[in-house]
């Protein structure tokens, strides 16, 4: 157990991150293609979380309730998810460079995603897309992190680089075949590709039920792991010694962040730098510990998402400000997390020499 | 001896190469091989003076618009002007204007405020007539039509219904209807106009959409290569019904089209009778859950149709083309009626999506079971049929 003085110093961090969450989502709840005045938007809040029975004109309540909210609630559960596994993964295999896509799960759900757009179209019409779709990436993330793991097992031990180059290999083959399937499906390639550049919008309330759950419990246990990869830090050899069971905590930490990657990776689609840049931000504010790094990544992740989201679905404000043309301009999200993203890693590496 | 021979046929070659050039001179003619006479015609006109010559049986308004020796700048049939310089070469203008390939004219004098010109017909003038398509353009159309291309599938619905489906020598991929158009040859697929299959098709006039050719690509393949390309740009009902008689007009079955106009325009009469209570409607394009979806606007053709039968159409929008829009705007739009496009070869997920979308449960449409299926080619399709489509819409618009 940490000192008294630093305890608090976490709580206080994580105090203020949980205030910046909530008051971050707030505001984006007020942002949209609908203009829907803020006051209008509290009343919707207090009238629907103490069912005050008021109606609303225009179906201002549905869209702030049951397309907004959602949509938040799904960038804050995304963005937690990716950060924390994205900082379990450079805490395992000790590479700042490690993001949670590194063992193939983005392109094994990618993957997946598209087997199952087929299947959909050609056998199972009658179940739709948006059902079929987030099960078959699933099924394909996480067969890949099984592949990965059984291809890089030698002698009951797993090597964590073996992991890593199996995953490079299998992603690459994963790729090269989703993107033949997508060019040669026939039929609207278009939200496919728009899923593979990462897609927050058209969330419902059934995508955050099923979701929180999954990610909520990989959450957890990666946060309760976090000792046990501040030892994975100092080396493997050196973290038995400190007696910590290697092998089994190895599993652990994988699976959960296989798990929560793969659930965002089948609703959204894959959504870059979120996972790689916010545990680095955070660990230079907080420091290289797990403990706090783990659930302030987490934090920090979905206030960071919660925005690039509200910029992604809100483009076209951006786009007629600047070009004079009204026109619907819908950013994928990755593309939004990639353009803060990319400068701001080159920025770190300029920073560490 | 030897002399002599050389004599003679040095004397044998002078006379050949004499002769040569006139053995292989050829006669310049457009008109498949058989040579006509030309004919001439010399004409004096004043200048702001618009005279009609007839050359070979057809008649051309030749208008002196503006005259500075040795420069005269001519215009006609009132199109665009051509510059002429005194007894050279008529200069191209950079119109294509088919009327100069049949006349050569030539400016032999210049006098004060008097111009005269030097006409020869070349000899095809008589075998073609010029119609003016929707874009402007005074199209060289022969006067007897026995093949034709047509490039959207509204122009060959409309061929067949004026009778001349038998004379298609090729369509463009997306003709489906009537079933027999399946049997002709395509010329052009969604890449672009197969420029050889079109060449030996040989047609004599080509009749496309131009909101089909957004940006003009397969109409400037077809002039370079000097086809006869007649383009429509049908934005309403009424240009449909105009569009009918024009193709009429250019297939030399005029009656039969006007018959055809008179009764669609019967049945659009009936439909605007009809008593409405003005409902929104949207016209819903494509979605499936996962993306904005495509809808039609004030200025698509299923804004029309909703017009004419009488509703309000939800989305309004200039640009005459689908737009996209958001989840959030469909709630607070809230249209009384949402009609979405199916087509059977490529079916569409869009009611589905709609009716299982928990977001959109409380849009009137959704409550009161008015989401309906239409068929596409009775909405998008400027041809007879859009008329089937405004009495679909008008049964669901109206009391």
């Amino acid at each position: 157990m940490p000192q008294a003085k630093v305890v608090l110093k976490w709580s206080t961090t994580l105090f203020v991150l949980v205030i910046a969450i909530v008051l971050s989502a707030i505001v984006c709840l007020t942002i949209g293609s609908v203009t829907i005045p803020a006051e209008v938007v509290f009343q919707i809040l207090i009238n629907r979380l103490f069912d005050q029975g008021m109606t609303f004109e225009h179906g201002y309540d549905v869209i702030v309730w049951d397309l907004r909210l959602p949509g938040i609630l799904m960038a804050i559960l995304v963005g937690v998810a990716l950060s924390t596994a994205g900082a379990t993964m450079q805490g395992l295999f000790r590479n700042p460079l490690a993001d949670p896509f590194v063992i193939g799960v983005s392109s094994g759900g990618a993957f997946g995603a598209i087997i199952g757009l087929i299947v959909q179209q050609r056998m199972l019409s009658s179940i739709p897309k948006e059902h079929v779709l987030p099960i078959a990436s699933f099924i394909g993330a996480i067969g890949t992190i099984f592949l990965v793991y059984l291809l890089s097992k030698k002698g009951g031990k797993v090597s964590v680089t073996t992991m890593l180059l199996v995953g490079i290999a299998l992603s690459s083959f994963f790729s090269a075949v989703t993107m033949f399937l997508t060019y040669i499906q026939v039929g609207d390639p278009r939200s496919v590709l728009f899923w593979m550049m990462g897609a927050l919008d058209n969330i419902r309330w059934y995508n955050v039920q099923i979701s929180f759950p999954l990610i909520l419990v990989g959450v957890v246990i990666l946060i309760i792991y976090s000792r046990d990869l501040n030892a994975f830090s100092v080396g493997e050899n050196t973290a038995k010694q400190l007696g910590v069971n290697v092998e089994r905590s190895k599993m652990i930490l994988l699976s959960a962040a296989a798990l929560v990657t793969a659930v965002a990776v089948a609703f959204t689609g894959i959504i870059g730098f979120v996972g790689l840049i916010i545990p680095h931000v955070m660990r230079k504010i907080v420091g290289p510990d797990h403990r706090i790094l783990i659930p302030s990544s987490a934090l920090f992740g979905g206030i960071f998402l919660i925005w690039a989201n509200t910029l992604s679905l809100n483009f076209s404000d951006i786009y007629e400000a600047l070009s004079g043309e009204p026109r619907l301009v819908i950013l994928p999200v990755g593309v939004v997390t990639a353009l803060f993203g990319a400068p701001f890693f080159l920025y770190l590496l300029m920073v560490r020499k | 001896m030897k002399t002599k021979k050389f004599v003679i046929i040095i004397t044998l070659i002078i006379i050949a190469s004499a002769l040569l050039p006139g053995c292989i001179e050829s006669n310049e003619d457009d008109n498949g091989g058989k040579n006509e006479p030309p004919i001439s015609v010399t004409e004096v006109l004043e200048l702001n003076e618009s005279k009609i010559i007839t050359i070979d049986n057809t008649d051309y308004n030749f208008t002196v618009k503006k005259i500075e020796d040795p420069t005269v700048i001519l215009a006609l049939n009132g199109n665009d002007s051509m510059i002429m310089l005194k007894s050279n070469e008529p200069e191209e203008t950079d119109t294509d204007f088919d009327g100069v390939n049949d006349l050569e004219i030539n400016v032999t004098e210049i006098a004060g405020s008097k111009v005269t010109l030097d006409l020869r017909s070349t000899g095809s003038a008589s075998k073609y007539r010029y119609i003016t398509d929707d874009m402007g353009q005074n199209v060289k159309v022969p006067k007897k039509v026995d093949k034709i291309v047509s490039m959207a599938p509204s122009i060959t619905e409309i061929l067949f219904a004026l009778s001349v489906g038998d004379k298609l020598v090729g369509r463009d991929q997306a003709s489906n209807y009537p079933a027999s158009a399946q049997d002709i040859d395509i010329v052009s697929t969604y890449e672009g106009v197969d420029m050889e299959m079109l060449l030996v098709k040989d047609p004599d006039i080509i009749i496309m959409d131009k909101s089909l050719d957004f940006y003009d690509t397969n109409y400037n393949k077809m002039k370079d290569y000097g086809l006869n390309v007649f383009r429509l740009y049908p934005r309403t009902i009424i240009d449909v019904l105009n569009n009918i008689e024009t193709i009429g007009l250019v297939t030399n079955t005029l009656p039969t089209a006007k018959e055809l106009t008179d009764g669609l325009r019967d049945r659009i009469d009936t439909v605007e009778t009809r008593e409405t209570l003005k409902p929104k409607v949207l016209y819903v394009i494509y979605y499936d859950g996962t993306t904005s979806p495509w809808v039609g606007t004030s200025s698509t053709f299923s804004g029309d149709l909703i017009i004419t039968a009488g509703g309000k159409v939800a989305v309004d929008d200039e640009m005459g083309i689908a737009i996209q829009i958001t989840v959030e705007e469909i709630i607070s739009l809230n249209p009384d009626i949402i009609f979405t496009s199916q087509d059977d070869q490529w079916p569409t997920p869009s009611r589905d999506a709609i009716l299982n979308d928990e977001a959109l449960k409380d849009v009137n449409a959704v409550k009161n079971n008015l989401v309906i299926d239409v068929n596409a080619d009775l909405v998008d399709r400027p041809g007879p049929r859009i008329v089937d489509g405004l009495e679909l819409f008008s049964d669901y618009i109206a009391i």
